[in-house]
């Protein structure tokens, strides 16, 4: 059975398919989102179009020609990204207010594909412990090992917010100077979208935004999508970038050995403890939401 | 439990047998083994003192491969959170996200039975009935070959091997038991001894035991029975 | 200072590091934002390397592309040792042939990585059975290589550019979904490579 089918959450959300700099004007971008091949173009400046690829006709990069364009699907333009739903979509796109602040700096790092569930991504997006074990000597470092309690909570628009998060890091951003208590907020507002709010190393008092936005390409493979919006004027567009990607790289290692590519939302099936709050609330809430594309549901153990 | 999926039946058989799963020298001091038994996929490693641990390649927290972690000597790692696991009994130790506390008696690494004899790694999924033959009656003088992996169940890479036989002139091939295929001389003598390790329902590893020649003469002949044995396992995918 | 043009998540880029860091010397680095910047097609760096391909490095007014032959330059140079590249004519031979070999690592994993993790055009199943084909020989070659007594891919007892060269694409094959599982000669080696004093890693290989 397609796995897309019984699963109507999923299926009329929003998602992301390509950063608007994969998308050079006039060239075909082809990709898969929720196991339906589709391709992406933009026609000019303004235009973007999305449409359905049955056949898989598009090639990646091909010249835009009318005579390949299939049956259309939505298309917003966003967070630097493109948007689509195969079906309907129930919601406008998630707010990022901070998207519209004056004075920060949006950067897309870019978009890489991941051999594993689009719901690992966002839960390891969502995880501090991990930090001194794969990110050693950037966002942690041994003996600062220690996650002390935060609180998580449902917010009023039904997202997982994760608040008071702490954490010492070696390095916490580009133009960070040394290690420092770093202050973290998560937000969660769709299953495939996790938002951190992190303290800005020259504006403690603001908060650097960085996105996680997750392509569900099969149950068990994604495109994670990073878009950020910072407060960092120095650093140059490239260095910025490769940061990013750096962290993401050294992520990438550890969920691609998942031995289950979906995310189990039973509490029993994976072993959490207190430090795993975020991740607990995340399957909780998954569950509540009725998602089961790339879940293993309590009834599948 | 999520990907513990139920044994297939054509594996189910062998659930009782001790089941060779690595060479001696495939688990080197520091090195953590990417095995598999029946469908199950393996974490092997020694501790300091050189005890063999066969253990579910997946960490009970967040389900990744043990075996992309650390070894620290008497514990093993997991890469993504630091979380240690005991050798031995599998128990975790130590979990640096909360590193004042004890950790809950009830987690840890699943562990598989384990023995290490004639310079192989055996292991079984239930309690064993016996020492099988094919360990208690290696030939004392004798150097392990390269291992095949081949796409076909073991029965299929049994009954390749048997008909194969690699025999010498006058020599005779022999199933002992249903994972082992003893090749002997016209003298009675063994030559070669073949071990299947059924890793998955559709993949099998052969591991063969080679009866020692004089001098330094082995190498050559490993060579030689490994193009033999990979150019057996090309037939025997060719097939199936 | 010798610079080398690099981004941090390039294998080829990163054989270089690990080679300059165990000969103790010290890399400046200039990031070329390969993706999603494209900056290697950029008319400033093809005007460095007309191939387009990173990395290149600069000592003095010597210009040098390709990985292998960085390797083969540093070694050369300022290996006053001379046994990350012996200077023994076999084993210099048999350099040369693994190093090609490293290429050929590259145009199978590494170009079945491009396509699943940066969503390169390439046929995925051609590239991923090439690098299986690939990593078979190099196993074969290491058990024998073991049996034998010899440690690294073209010497006994001490690595050279052949190992740095093979490494950082068969550590990164899982990224374009080629498994290491049935390579066990391969996965000793790599774990003996990481155990060299002095080991750098990248992003996507792990220490030891």
């Amino acid at each position: 059975m397609n796995a897309t089918a019984r699963d109507p959450v999923i299926c009329n959300d929003w998602h992301p398919v390509a950063g608007c700099i994969d998308l050079p004007i006039g060239r075909v971008h082809s990709t898969v989102l929720l196991d339906t091949p589709i391709a992406v173009a933009r026609r000019d400046e303004q235009t973007y179009l999305v449409w359905l690829d049955p056949e898989h006709r598009c090639r990646h990069h091909m010249p835009l020609d009318a005579a390949i364009i299939g049956p259309t699907l939505p298309a917003t333009l966003r967070y630097g990204h493109l948007w689509t739903s195969i079906d309907e979509p129930r919601h406008p796109l998630f707010s990022l207010p901070e998207a519209d602040e004056a004075g920060r700096r949006p950067c897309h790092p870019g978009s890489i594909g991941v051999h594993t569930g689009g719901l690992r991504a966002i839960e390891n997006f969502l995880d501090l412990a991990h930090f001194p074990f794969v990110h050693t000597g950037i966002l942690g470092a041994e003996p600062y090992t220690e996650v002390l309690d935060y609180t998580v909570t449902i917010n009023d628009a039904n997202e997982v917010v994760a608040t008071e998060c702490r954490f010492v890091q070696p390095q916490a951003a580009l133009n960070a100077t040394g290690a420092a208590e770093i202050h973290y907020i998560y937000r969660v507002p769709r299953p495939y979208t996790a938002i951190l709010y992190k303290t800005c190393p020259l504006q403690p008092e603001r908060f650097d935004v960085i996105a996680l936005f997750v392509q569900p390409v099969t149950e068990t493979r994604c495109i994670a999508h990073q878009w950020i919006c910072i407060l960092d004027s120095s650093s140059s567009e490239a260095a910025l970038r490769q940061f990013q990607l750096t962290i993401f790289g050294q992520d990438k290692p550890i969920l691609e050995n998942h031995r289950e590519k979906r995310l189990p939302l039973d509490p029993r099936a994976e072993m959490p403890v207190r430090a795993d709050a975020t991740s607990s609330a995340y399957r909780r809430w998954l569950a509540g939401l009725g998602v089961r594309y790339g879940t293993i549901s309590a009834s599948q153990q | 439990m999520n990907d513990r999926v139920s044994m297939h039946p054509a594996l189910a058989a062998y659930r009782h047998r001790w089941i060779v799963i690595a060479r001696t020298a495939d688990v080197p001091a520091g090195h953590l083994f990417h095995g598999r038994l029946l469908g199950e996929e393996l974490a092997v490693w020694r501790n300091n003192a050189g005890h063999i641990n066969v253990w579910e390649n997946r960490c009970p927290h967040r389900g990744v491969r043990l075996t992309i972690g650390s070894h620290l000597g008497d514990q093993l790692q997991c890469r993504y959170h630091g979380w240690r696991y005991a050798t031995g009994s599998g128990g975790c130790v130590h979990i640096p996200a909360h590193p004042n506390e004890t950790p809950p008696a009830r987690i840890g690494v699943k562990v598989f039975r384990a023995l290490e004899r004639s310079g192989f790694i055996w292991a079984s999924t239930e309690e064993p009935s016996s020492e099988p033959a094919s360990i208690a009656h290696l030939p004392a003088d004798h150097h392990p070959l390269r291992s095949a992996i081949m796409r076909a169940p073991a029965e299929v890479v049994a009954a390749a091997l048997l008909r194969h036989a690699f025999a010498p002139a006058g020599g005779t091939a022999q199933r002992i038991d249903p994972l082992t295929v003893v090749v002997r001389h016209a003298t009675g003598q063994e030559t070669l001894r073949w071990l299947i390790q059924p890793s998955t329902v559709d993949t099998s590893i052969v591991y063969g035991v080679h009866a020692a020649t004089v001098g330094g003469a082995w190498l050559e002949a490993a060579q030689q029975l490994n193009a033999s044995l990979q150019s057996l396992r090309s037939t025997i995918e060719a097939q199936t | 200072m010798i610079r080398l043009y690099d981004y941090p998540m390039s294998g080829n880029c990163y054989k270089v590091r690990p080679l300059a860091a165990f000969l103790g010397i010290e890399l400046a680095l200039i990031p070329v934002d390969f993706y999603p910047g494209r900056a290697h097609r950029d008319a400033a760096f093809l005007a460095i390397n007309p191939l387009g391909q990173i990395p290149v490095l600069e000592d003095g007014d010597l210009r040098l592309r390709d990985a292998q032959a960085i390797l083969v330059y540093l070694a050369a140079k300022y290996d006053g040792t001379r046994t990350w590249y012996p200077s023994h004519p076999e084993t210099m031979g048999k350099i040369g042939m693994w190093l090609a070999f490293a290429e050929r690592i590259t145009a199978t994993a590494s170009a079945a990585r491009l396509h699943d993790a940066m969503q390169y055009d390439f046929d995925i199943e051609r590239c991923r059975a090439e690098a299986h084909a690939a990593l078979q020989i190099l196993d074969e070659h290491l058990w024998f290589a073991e049996a034998g007594g010899a440690a690294w891919i073209a010497t006994n007892d001490h690595p050279t550019i052949a190992d740095i060269a093979c490494f950082p694409y068969i550590m990164l094959s899982e990224e374009g979904g080629i498994s290491r599982e049935d390579y066990p000669a391969i996965r000793r080696w790599t774990d003996r490579v990481k155990g060299i004093k002095g080991f750098i890693t990248m992003p996507g290989i792990f220490p030891r």
